[in-house]
């Protein structure tokens, strides 16, 4: 949610009809994406623009609206690393739920590799179980949506919140929550 | 069942799982938090950028 004074907008708020725009072009980007051949120039074009837009949207609205420098993120990465490998100190249930995401991730892309390598017709990669499913274009449709979603929110979630209308592109502090402020130490803004 | 579904449907069930764990008790890192941890800075949001435009370009434009 944005928050604007005391009252809370929806990540992303942007006024209505704009809005109401950006989504309906987007269904329909994702709905003539999805009768695309996966070989065809046009796919290709539209896969690329739609990189494209994220990434600039991602520029546009993260302009000293990130929470950390990189530098502090990386530091503060390779401690969270070490603690949930066991290195640290902290036995705090949040280092053993990172285990368990850390396991999680690598039994999924360790497995993808390990049926990628082997080649065989029982051993799906997980791009052939996708693939189950763009080859019928509603799948691809639905799934090239859904992947527009995600981008989107990778490109502008959890920003802090900016100043004047720059804050509708880019979401800032989730539901119910204030964003907190960093401080020197974390980093401040990038 | 192949060996490869099986082992597929084990690694699903236990995504689920742990998300309706995570869920259930606050005191564990939830998805949100790990989504969370890239977009804390430009480098951790331009790996995940990068994450997703490599999977959008091989699941939507090479053969899988």
């Amino acid at each position: 949610m944005l928050l604007r004074g005391r009252r809370r907008l929806p990540v992303g708020w942007v006024w209505p009809l704009p809005r109401l725009v950006a989504d309906l072009l987007a269904l329909a980007f994702a709905a003539w994406e999805g009768v695309q051949g996966r070989y065809s120039a046009a796919s290709h074009a539209g896969i690329l623009a739609a990189i494209g837009i994220v990434l600039l949207l991602a520029a546009l609205a993260g302009r000293g609206r990130q929470r950390k420098r990189s530098a502090a993120w990386v530091g503060d990465g390779t401690r969270a690393i070490a603690t949930v490998l066991g290195l640290g100190r902290d036995g705090s249930a949040a280092a053993r739920g990172g285990l368990v995401w850390a396991l999680l991730i690598a039994a999924t892309i360790g497995w993808d590799m390990t049926s990628f390598v082997e080649q065989k017709h029982d051993l799906p990669t997980l791009s052939r179980l996708f693939g189950a499913v763009t080859d019928h274009d509603w799948g691809r449709a639905l799934l090239f949506a859904a992947w527009l979603v995600l981008g989107l929110s990778l490109a502008l979630g959890r920003r802090l919140p900016g100043k004047g209308h720059g804050a509708a592109l880019g979401g800032g502090a989730p539901a119910g929550r204030r964003p907190s402020r960093p401080s020197r130490s974390q980093g401040g803004h990038a | 069942m192949t060996l490869g579904a099986v082992v597929w449907t084990v690694i699903a069930a236990g995504w689920l799982a742990w998300l309706v764990v995570t869920r259930c008790i606050r005191t564990l890192p939830g998805i949100g938090s790990v989504v969370n941890a890239f977009l804390g800075s430009w480098l951790g949001r331009v790996l995940a950028l990068a994450a997703w435009a490599e999977a959008g370009w091989h699941v939507f434009g090479q053969r899988p």
